[in-house]
């Protein structure tokens, strides 16, 4: 191949499949490392799944353009949620240059020219418009990608493929009315003063009905389970309010119905359909007649197949299961990045989920995979450097006072400091459920986590002659823990390391 | 789209735990919990530690251990030898720690794939209010872990 595009097939040390904001992160900071790698993606340019959604024009995860850290430094990504992580602090904040400054929240746009720039400014070149199609395995272990290009060998891969194909639970009559990623094909037009029922009460759900409010005659949003927002549950992966409008419009009596309802069946009648079904908290056995349906029931990962290879799934079959680092639990040398990282929870501190679902968390999910990866299957060695121990204490509290990659993935993530022959060596990011269920010297990881009754405090954990407990820290006043308390109380916990 | 992980849909009506359910009220439960899975080896529940969940198991096996020992936790009441204990498909797990609000006085490790349903800790006590069929059920199998720890499943 000799098109002039990068990366023609061949062999390479590792593959990645895509190049949405999880394959590019990736590619940048494997690079980084010094890790050649091939980067195809089907597309015909970066952004994935921001080159189609969000539907309705903007993202519910916020931008701030003017935080209280300055752009450059990395604190200030736990105020911006969308932008990937570069080591340039020039290319730091690049959502929120491609804003228009009228909205904290980026546009769909705004995000996409912000992965472009991102790749061209960081140098992660991709081979676009080169369509993954098959996978096999050699008898030496290595893969071997199938393409519309040709093939690809490779000892690892990673697929970074999102989290868009539409999943339809299994209601008679569902398979026939459209999903919320058809929508994006169809427009909204054919909803104009439509009476319109919406299957579902998470975000897709209520980023429809937020758009339809304009539209629509009348909106019904319906589930078995009431409707948790974020605000409530504190927890980002709940409904967000940047969409929850049509909550407000139902207890306000504007033409929104909120309803807990099991559905039973869908049927076509002559012009429209009626939503069969049965309520969950007391509203019994009802019948909606509506002009239109949407199914905003969910998403799977673009697996193709990689089942027949062995990747094990759960979730009713969308999402592959996957170790702390996000490997295949069940097909060694087969990596997920992106979205599809939510596969593995975490802790679940207090019930709070991984934050990988979005551009927010899983982008620190790549910075510690690229590690993981180059330091498992290419022999890279990780740089510990040492630290003062007179200024541990405030380096640790100092990290759980502003480290983005703790602050975006609570409970999961911890800054990691280890006590090896009179000596403190920082390892880094580091996944928090591999330390606290792994053996190895006196350490202290540390991390941020929301209590039940919405505090945020910083715990440490702990590990002391290979048993590890966790040391919760009171919260403290704007969330800043370099408190005087913490200082001693830090300082009595390091000084019983490493004996 | 960040949705987070989806509702999980699985045929709650063959557990225990969840049996005299109707449909309708399955279809409900079902979105109360979300669905984990575990490697072999994974630690689920860490003993001492708080903010745990309560967990019911699909599919899998697993061990419930004290200090590193694999003992029935009841056993330790009644001064009945320690017995090893697995967990399998329908149990659960988790719930003691939960209702006291006190850290986990147990490990429970996978010993095979698992598939669970978990619900975070602070919910655990709203939701049984809501179904007060489960919540029996959830007496019976604990109070008959009690009675008879060898046999209680």
């Amino acid at each position: 191949m000799s098109d002039g595009r990068p990366s023609p097939p061949g062999e390479y040390p590792l593959v990645i499949v895509g190049s949405g904001p999880g394959g590019l992160q990736l590619s940048y900071d494997l690079s980084r490392l010094g890790i050649e790698h091939a980067l195809i993606s089907k597309d015909s340019g970066p952004g994935g799944m921001f080159r189609r959604f969000p539907m309705f024009g903007r993202l519910i995860t916020c931008s701030r353009p003017h935080a209280i850290v300055d752009c450059g430094c990395p604190a200030y990504f736990r105020y911006d949620w969308n932008s990937l992580v570069t080591e340039d602090e020039t290319d730091q904040a690049l959502v929120t240059e491609f804003m228009d400054g009228d909205n904290y929240f980026p546009s769909r746009a705004e995000m996409e020219a912000s992965f472009a720039a991102f790749a061209e400014r960081g140098g992660v070149e991709a081979r676009y418009d080169c369509t993954w199609e098959s996978t096999r395995r050699e008898d030496d272990g290595s893969f071997v990608l199938g393409t519309s290009d040709g093939e690809y060998r490779a000892k690892v891969l990673v697929f970074a493929v999102g989290m868009i194909e539409p999943w339809r639970p299994p209601t008679p009559g569902i398979e026939d009315v459209p999903h919320y990623v058809d929508i994006a094909e169809s427009g909204i037009d054919y909803l104009r003063e439509k009476r319109v029922f919406i299957i579902g009460k998470r975000n897709s759900a209520f980023e429809i009905a937020n758009g339809l409010l304009a539209h629509a005659c009348q909106l019904i949003l319906g589930s078995p389970h009431g409707v948790r927002p974020s605000i409530t549950t504190g927890f980002p992966t709940a409904p967000r309010a940047r969409y929850v409008q049509p909550l407000e419009d139902a207890r306000f009596g504007g033409g929104t119905f909120v309803v807990d309802v099991a559905l039973e069946r869908i049927e076509r009648t002559g012009d429209g359909y009626e939503v069969h079904a049965d309520g969950t908290s007391g509203l019994g056995k009802v019948v909606f007649e509506v002009d239109e349906v949407i199914a905003c029931t969910g998403f799977a990962t673009g697996l193709g197949d990689l089942r027949d290879l062995g990747v094990e799934t759960f979730y009713k079959d969308r999402l592959p299961t996957q170790t702390p680092y996000w490997e295949s639990a069940s097909v060694p040398g087969i990596y997920f990045a992106g979205s599809a990282t939510q596969g593995q929870a975490g802790m679940r501190k207090y019930g709070w989920p991984s934050h990988s679902a979005s551009v927010g968390g899983f982008r620190f999910n790549a910075q510690v995979q690229a590690r993981h990866i180059a330091a498992e299957h290419f022999g890279y060695e990780p740089p510990r450097p040492e630290i003062d121990p007179e200024r541990a204490v405030d380096y640790l509290l100092s990290q759980a006072t502003s480290e983005a990659a703790i602050w975006s993935q609570h409970s999961n993530l911890a800054r990691k400091l280890t006590v090896e022959n009179g000596s403190i060596y920082d390892d880094g990011i580091s996944v928090l459920m591999d330390f606290v269920d792994s053996s190895g010297p006196d350490a202290i990881a540390i991390t941020v986590e929301t209590t039940l009754e919405g505090e945020i405090q910083p715990c440490a954990y702990v590990r002391r002659d290979g048993d590890v407990r966790e040391e919760p820290f009171d919260p403290a006043w704007m969330n800043d823990f370099r408190t005087d308390d913490n200082r001693a109380r830090l300082g009595e916990i390091f000084a019983g390391l490493g004996a | 789209m960040a949705e987070g992980l989806p509702q999980v849909d699985i045929d709650l009506a063959a557990l225990p735990l969840f049996s005299g359910l109707t449909s309708t009220e399955l279809d409900a439960v079902t979105q109360e919990f979300e669905e984990e899975y575990a490697q072999p080896g994974e630690r689920l529940l860490r003993e001492g530690f708080v903010g745990t969940g309560f967990y019911v198991v699909i599919s899998g096996e697993a061990d419930w251990l004290i200090g590193g020992q694999r003992v029935d936790r009841s056993a330790t009441l009644i001064g009945s030898p320690p017995k090893p204990v697995t967990l399998r498909r329908g149990d659960w797990f988790g719930e003691l720690s939960v209702l006291f609000d006190e850290p986990s006085i147990s490990d429970v490790v996978a010993l095979t794939s698992m598939q669970l349903l978990v619900m975070p800790g602070h919910e655990l006590e709203g939701f049984l209010f809501r179904y007060p069929k489960v919540m029996l059920q959830l007496l019976k199998g604990d109070a008959r872990r009690l009675r008879d720890p060898e046999r209680w499943r």
